[in-house]
């Protein structure tokens, strides 16, 4: 049973709501003050998500979000109701050009700010704030799961356990290119374990832990057998197809920002 | 908390004001501030986000389109902001290469004026 449960209406107005309920439990939980802006801004980006695709799809329907205190960790669920659909065979081929289906309609010039990036941009935002990110499509809707570290339980408030190294994840661009999963040049010591592919109708995306590094945009997404990538990609993950998980990386000197929102880095 | 936006002109280029949260609900505001100073012959902009108190991928998305407006008539957008709890999402997504940060109006404006 999750600590706090959330379902509101899928409006704008209330991903404000829902962010500082979040962060409210979460402090409560006693994940660390410190990483309390990026709880807020990793359940931000999911509810908007969810919002954009109710508004689209079922506007009655709420958005609901749980929220568990799991001792060591806190977790937090965003659940919409819109069942995830395959994108069109244009974004099968792995041509790295916009896809046709659900996922790449998002970012039109119509839409509420968001104009200029690809779908599943948000979603990229989240797995780069998140301890661990889970992205679970099913016919029912999607799932965003996102958990951070609680501290030890000492004097409440206070940082008893000792600091963590700085982690480079936080502050490297999504795009950290040459990091290979697995079996590459940056293959952390130790034994990987790949998911294994679940049942048909509950794929699930799965984002390695947090002490590797690893570029966040960097996974290697395929669907149905084909390894999609570029923008493509990018739809997949927004529109919660069944993919299997597996990870990384960009060549190392692409350019996403040149690639992909058309403007020339460095001003 | 509400968006606040207010705009002036300083030394031939418009300085925008933002104070609030910049998110899904209050980006519409900004962008169609944008849009409109753009449509009034202003394309060297400085948008002064040191009130800022929150910006998710939706508020980027506002400054990448105000960006992309500006630079397709040779102008700039130039982002005034040192609080570190914006600057993450721009490093996280790497777009600290695509814009401008600077300290302060005042120096965002003179290295501007700089380049010309």
């Amino acid at each position: 049973m999750a600590t706090v449960e959330v379902a509101f209406t899928p409006l704008p107005a209330h991903v404000r709501t829902a962010r500082l309920v979040a962060t409210a439990v979460a402090r409560r939980s006693g994940v660390a003050e410190s990483m309390l802006d990026e709880v807020r801004l990793a359940v931000g980006e999911a509810c908007s998500r969810a919002v954009e695709v109710h508004r689209r799809h079922c506007p009655a329907e709420p958005v609901k979000i749980e929220m568990t205190d799991l001792g060591k960790r806190f977790e937090v669920i965003v659940r919409d109701a819109v069942p995830s659909a395959p994108p069109s065979t244009a974004a099968g081929n792995g041509s790295g050009h916009t896809a046709d289906g659900n996922g790449a309609a998002v970012n039109g010039d119509d839409q509420a700010g968001g104009e200029a990036f690809p779908a599943g941009f948000g979603l990229a935002v989240i797995s780069g704030l998140a301890d661990d990110v889970r992205i679970s499509a099913t016919e029912s809707g999607v799932s965003v799961r996102m958990t951070w570290k609680v501290l030890s339980r000492g004097v409440r408030g206070a940082e008893t356990s000792p600091p963590d190294p700085p982690d480079p994840r936080r502050f490297s661009p999504l795009v950290s290119p040459g990091s290979v999963f697995p079996g590459g040049r940056n293959q952390p010591p130790g034994p990987r374990r790949v998911p294994p592919l679940v049942s048909p109708g509950r794929e699930t995306l799965r984002a390695p832990a947090a002490r590797r590094p690893r570029s966040s945009l960097a996974r290697r997404v395929f669907y149905r057998g084909r390894r999609v990538t570029g923008v493509a990609r990018l739809a997949l993950l927004a529109a919660g197809a069944p993919v299997v998980w597996v990870t990384v990386a960009y060549p190392r000197d692409y350019d996403w920002v040149s690639e992909t929102l058309g403007i020339a880095s460095g001003s | 908390m509400d968006l606040k936006l207010g705009h002036y002109n300083k030394d031939g280029i418009e300085v925008v004001d933002v104070e609030g949260e910049i998110d899904v609900y209050t980006a519409p505001r900004l962008r169609e501030l944008l849009i409109d100073l753009v449509n009034k012959n202003n394309y060297q902009l400085v948008v002064n986000m040191e009130k800022v108190e929150f910006l998710d991928s939706t508020g980027l998305g506002v400054l990448v389109g105000g960006l992309k407006r500006v630079r397709a008539h040779d102008g700039s957008l130039d982002l005034v902001c040192t609080q570190e709890r914006i600057l993450k999402i721009f490093r996280i997504t790497g777009l600290t290469k695509v814009f401008g940060i600077h300290d302060t109006v005042d120096q965002a404006i003179t290295a501007r004026k700089s380049e010309k």
